[in-house]
């Protein structure tokens, strides 16, 4: 047993020696383990000693490999977040000096970067009014189609059916809506990856961040709950399946499936539920936050302008803003 | 120096400790704890709290004489406070002083 233990340890030792600044810190660690071990013999029967000298070798082994593993981990992570700071740090500074009218000076110094982050910026701010007016006509399109839509089986392809082909532009009314509710699924994901690029997701853009990637998910989520609104028989069955998807999620799949679908398969019920919650939930909510991300974009984007071109709220009210240029009456 | 954190967790006290009038190894430094009545540290706690206290400077480590273990080559290493660790070790005793000899505030004049 005693040769088998010091056979285990020498392995060990063989091992963590591979990595030599590890082994140079900890070999004393094992030395004491290797050397506790006929104290142990004296102290306990021989198997308590050697159970208890086999942990105290696995408990180094597991302790020198997190180390080997995770310490340049550790390392890299601690550089990255420290990278990030500084960043974030020098892109505010930098903003503030173009703020405080350096900004020609800065832009001939370090153009490429400047322009990068300011074009993104432009850029998220242009998508995010798109979205915003795609919103717009979706709500608007989905208020007309609601007219003469019927959330019911018997009523659904019938009343979609009369839409198209016997209301006045109503699929004109019609493919405006699905253009406008796949537009925003495309155009927020784009959001997000515009964004990203721009390193717009820091602090001080975390309102127009979590406010586009809610607007993604919503935009989904509009786009999902519309599957089954149409009543055909490729969408029934898709939700079906999807549906089913949604019931394999461990815990509370079941539940959240039958409150989906309001009993144990798609029904009637099923289809007011999808109606409810794409026109009344989902859609006021991606109006809220398609309006919460341009606001939070354009506030944003204040930054990158002079102090007295800056959008300000008592402008826009009508007051003056008090200004020390503009001479007294 | 000044800035330095000092703060020391109960296990780190008592290690820092074994070690105030003199050098000691590993093993030592349980055995001195063991043998002075003290609540044993383990293995798994002793030699992770020593590299932290390596490195905040508390300790500072050099090999012993001793050859190398003959199965696994390992070499002893010997563990000696710094004035940074005696410091440390003064703050955490005079904090306990402290605490012993606090009074509450007369109530009411």
């Amino acid at each position: 047993m005693s040769k088998q233990d010091m056979e285990l340890a020498a392995k060990v030792s063989e091992v963590a020696s591979h990595f030599p600044e590890v082994w140079r810190e900890y070999q004393d660690w094992l030395r004491d383990i290797v050397s506790s071990r006929s104290v142990l013999l004296q102290q306990y029967p021989v198997w308590r000693a050697v159970l208890i000298f086999r942990w105290r070798l696995l408990y180094f082994v597991v302790y020198v490999a997190a180390v080997i593993l995770f310490n340049p981990l550790l390392d890299k992570l601690k550089r990255l977040y420290t990278a990030i700071g500084a960043l974030q740090a020098e892109i505010l500074s930098e903003k503030e000096a173009m703020a405080a009218g350096r900004s020609k000076t800065l832009a001939t110094q370090t153009p490429s970067f400047d322009w990068y982050h300011y074009i993104l910026q432009r850029m998220a701010t242009l998508l995010a009014v798109v979205e915003l007016t795609l919103c717009g006509m979706a709500a608007l399109t989905g208020i007309l189609l609601a007219f003469y839509y019927q959330p019911a089986a018997m009523g659904a392809y019938e009343s979609l059916t009369t839409i198209v082909y016997d209301i006045a532009s109503g699929a004109l009314i019609f493919s405006l809506h699905h253009v406008a509710g796949n537009g925003l699924i495309v155009l927020a994901l784009m959001q997000i990856v515009v964004m990203f690029l721009g390193r717009e997701f820091l602090l001080s853009w975390l309102t127009g961040w979590i406010s586009g990637v809610f607007l993604a998910l919503t935009a989904i989520g509009l786009g999902w709950t519309a599957i089954v609104l149409s009543w055909e028989q490729i969408n029934f069955w898709q939700f079906n399946l999807e549906l089913n998807i949604v019931g394999s999620i461990p815990l509370v799949g079941s539940m959240l499936q039958e409150i989906l679908s309001g009993g144990d398969s798609i029904s009637s019920i099923t289809l007011q539920h999808m109606y409810a919650l794409h026109s009344y939930l989902l859609a006021i909510a991606a109006i809220l936050l398609s309006l919460i991300h341009l606001t939070a974009l354009i506030c944003q984007e204040q930054t990158w302008k002079p102090a007295e071109k800056r959008f300000r709220l008592a402008k826009l009210c009508g007051g003056t803003a008090p200004h020390s240029d503009t001479p007294s009456a | 120096m000044d800035d330095q954190d000092l703060s020391l967790t109960p296990n780190q006290e008592v290690i820092l400790s074994a070690l105030r009038f003199r050098k000691r190894y590993g093993l030592e430094i349980m055995e001195a704890i063991e043998k002075s009545g003290g609540k044993q540290i383990g293995f798994n706690s002793l030699y992770p709290n020593l590299k932290k206290l390596e490195k905040k400077g508390f300790v500072k480590s050099e090999w012993g004489n001793e050859p190398p273990e003959e199965h696994t080559g390992a070499r002893r290493k010997y563990y000696q406070i710094t004035g940074a660790g005696a410091q440390a070790l003064e703050a955490k005793q005079k904090l306990l002083e402290s605490v012993a000899h606090w009074t509450p505030a007369p109530k009411g004049v």
